[in-house]
């Protein structure tokens, strides 16, 4: 094919769109509601072209044999002008409109003289989502993740015409429709109508009491992508700047989750091995994510014995470091404030849940997102760029490696299976790398031996295909032994509170930093970790042990709404 | 039922509304969400979601309508029952509606899905009093 773009004749074999044409070609178009990972429904029009002479939207039509192409002059900036104008008349804030625009590569519009045509009341009924519809500018992204990717369908439009607006399941509150928390709805909203609830303002005041010991602990998806929110490029890793930047914020200890996700592993790992010994309740699924773990709870209720029973990493470390940590350091449980730092809507909520807290003493008291996390170091002025590296706080001290790759899907299955063989066989698992267990599909099947012993095992990320995989086990429940499911794509590395943007390269990128990132750990297995040991020998005793059932292990219960 | 249309259309005229249950079966039988539901009920005017009020009062606010005097009644069916639109209670719910596909009559209005054209100020306030809603 043959096309003219901006005067220049290119050469072009594979079919692609216009807006992708000229993006290969340095060319700049500016977009509103295009998002690479999703459908171009062409809503907005600020992408708006000249093809032979006639305006067109870029961003959802392809290119075609001796197309002429012109991506800018009077009339086409006249018209996105128009068409910027007319999706952003619900915008309240001017000032905020105007910022966007820029940040979408709009020339700047003259002024806002659309009238706002609906307005709606601020939903923040949620534990993990606010939505705030009167930035909305319809670009319909929300509603492409929740419907297409999650199949959750909590959101939807309402009415028609001008009188089109997104809105919440029937019209009803977003705490009373099927809404599991999981944020990606937050993460493609290009304006912030729907955000988080945030929380770090409360930390920011409670930083300056001085009775209180505030404790950070950041999830291992935090340190591959919080240099994003600073102009880096994705895919690095901040770890020890991080730490430094939280530590003069005014947390007192800073911890490392992945601690927990090694706790998580001893767990479940003994767990499998328990389920497979007595043949009951298999397959074992994770049950690290609790956007899944709402997702089940309201939709597939009655596979809830499926469920490993083991907390979350964060949960388990909360409880720990409420009664351990407590003990060890002779601070009242009462007066510490476990902060957890995570790439998760939905864990704000969990961390709220009644099952997880021991005592009357919550495990986790505060949940921010990644976003909330840079927010709160850039008000106190910090760059992180500019920080020292420092480490993690001993005595719970770093992580193992097998923690460290929870953050990408896949994670937490090949560091249990690390431990589980270790603890089946005695020896090492020999390739380390377990390589069919990574990839980027959200549907990945692969069986694995242990001893004499094949386990099926299969690896899921997006709630589209844990839909998936639970149809499958309505007909043969015993297919597998062990199922993985994440609710974001992706897995934690494109959670609902990571940086935005967050597209399937960005994710890959920080996937690799992850993974590069347990390589560099001096031990690479939960059950070689001597901090993990040592908290087993000193307090809980063993896996599974009474102690342990105590404080790290949960309960679920069935949440179905009547399948709204 | 092979339509979704034709099924909320029975539902619509048998009881004058849709409610939360009927979109739940309907959600069943059609295999879709509930949310995908209520997005194509809300997209017809000739439907009225489920309602506690007795009376459901549509003004027509689509541009013919509009410019037609439409906006005036809106505002002064505002005055005449003393609330706002989109609010409701037990006696009435007052909505602005997108066309109704009477544009050459308008500006008008449904009632419990009965129409009113060529509506102005002075019909509007009878037709309120006709209706003992004020
Ligand atoms: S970016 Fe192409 S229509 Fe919005
Ligand atoms: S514009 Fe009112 S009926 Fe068409």
């Amino acid at each position: 094919m043959l096309v003219t773009i901006d005067g220049k004749k290119i050469k072009v074999n594979k079919k692609c769109t216009i807006l992708e044409l000229a993006t290969k070609n340095g060319i700049k178009i500016p977009t509103l509601c295009y998002h690479p990972d999703l459908r171009s429904d062409g809503k907005c029009g600020v992408c708006v072209v000249e093809v032979n002479g006639k305006l067109m939207t870029s961003c959802n039509n392809d290119i075609s044999d001796g197309m002429i192409i012109q991506t800018t002059n009077e009339r086409i900036i006249k018209q996105r002008k128009i068409n910027a104008q007319l999706v952003g008349c619900n915008f309240e804030d001017e000032e905020e409109f105007r910022k966007w625009l820029k940040l979408s590569n709009m020339p700047d519009i003259d002024e806002l003289k659309f009238k706002p045509h609906a307005s709606q009341e601020l939903d923040d009924s949620s534990h993990d989502i606010v939505m705030d519809f009167k930035n909305c500018v319809l670009c319909g992204r929300c509603i492409q993740k929740c419907r297409d990717i999650q199949t959750v369908n909590a959101i939807c439009y309402k009415g028609r015409a001008n009188a089109t607006v997104v809105t919440k399941s029937l019209g009803k509150k977003l705490i009373d429709t099927n809404c599991v928390g999981c944020g990606q709805c937050s993460l493609v909203c290009p304006t912030n109508a729907i955000r988080e609830k945030e929380s770090y303002k409360e930390i920011k005041k409670l930083l300056k009491d001085p009775k209180k010991h505030i404790i950070a602990q950041t999830a291992p998806s935090i340190r591959v992508a919080l240099g994003e929110e600073f102009g880096l490029e994705a895919g690095i890793s901040v770890t020890g700047q991080m730490v430094s930047a939280l530590k003069k914020v005014g947390f007192k200890k800073v911890f490392d989750t992945n601690f927990g996700a090694d706790l998580t592993i001893m767990e479940e790992a003994s767990e499998l091995i328990e389920r497979i010994r007595k043949n009951k309740d298999l397959p074992l699924i994770t049950s690290c994510c609790p956007a899944w773990i709402n997702f089940i709870e309201t939709f597939y209720p009655e596979y809830l014995n499926h469920l490993s029973s083991c907390k979350s990493p964060h949960q388990m470390f909360g409880a720990l470091i409420k009664t351990y940590y407590a003990q060890k350091t002779k601070i009242n449980p009462r007066d510490i404030i476990v902060v957890s730092i995570m790439p998760c809507t939905a864990k704000k909520y969990e961390s709220c849940r009644e099952e997880m807290s021991v005592g009357g003493i919550r495990d986790v008291d505060f949940v921010i997102t990644t976003r909330e996390c840079a927010k709160l170091i850039k008000s106190f002025n910090i760059d992180l760029k500019l920080e020292k590296k420092m480490q993690f706080d001993n005595p719970m001290g770093p992580g193992s490696g097998g923690g460290a790759i929870f953050a990408s899907s896949g994670g937490v299955m090949e560091s249990a299976i690390r431990t589980a063989h270790y603890f089946l066989t005695g020896k090492e698992y020999s390739a380390i790398d377990f390589k069919v267990l990574r990839g980027n599909s959200g549907f990945r099947e692969a069986s694995i031996k242990i001893g004499n012993k094949t386990l099926n095992l299969a690896i899921i990320h997006s709630l589209k295909n844990a839909r998936k995989i639970l149809e499958i086990l309505k007909k043969t429940r015993h297919k597998y032994h062990f199922i993985e499911i994440m609710a974001c794509p992706g897995g934690c590395i494109g959670g609902g509170g990571q940086p935005k943007p967050t597209s399937k390269e960005i994710i890959k990128k920080r996937a690799k930093a992850s993974y590069e990132e347990d390589k560099s750990l001096e031990f690479r297995q939960a059950h070689k970790n001597p901090n993990i040991i040592k908290v087993y020998m000193e307090f809980l005793g063993k896996p599974l042990g009474k102690l342990s059932k105590k404080l790290l292990h949960t309960k679920y219960s069935d949440k179905s709404k009547c399948g709204l | 039922m092979k339509f979704l249309l034709e099924y909320l259309q029975k539902i619509q005229n048998k009881n004058g509304f849709i409610s939360e249950s009927d979109i739940l079966e309907a959600s069943k039988q059609f295999q879709l969400s509930p949310a995908e539901i209520f997005e194509t009920i809300s997209s017809y005017e000739k439907f009225n979601l489920w309602t506690t009020s007795e009376k459901v009062i549509k003004i027509c606010d689509s541009p013919i309508c509009h410019s037609k005097g439409g906006e005036n009644l809106i505002k002064l069916a505002e005055k005449l029952l003393n609330t706002k639109i989109g609010t409701y209670n037990k006696k009435f719910i007052i909505e602005s509606c997108q066309c109704l596909g009477e544009c050459d009559k308008g500006p008008v209005m449904t009632i419990n899905d009965e129409l009113f054209t060529n509506l102005n100020e002075e019909k509007l306030k009878q037709i309120f009093k006709d209706q003992k809603l004020i």
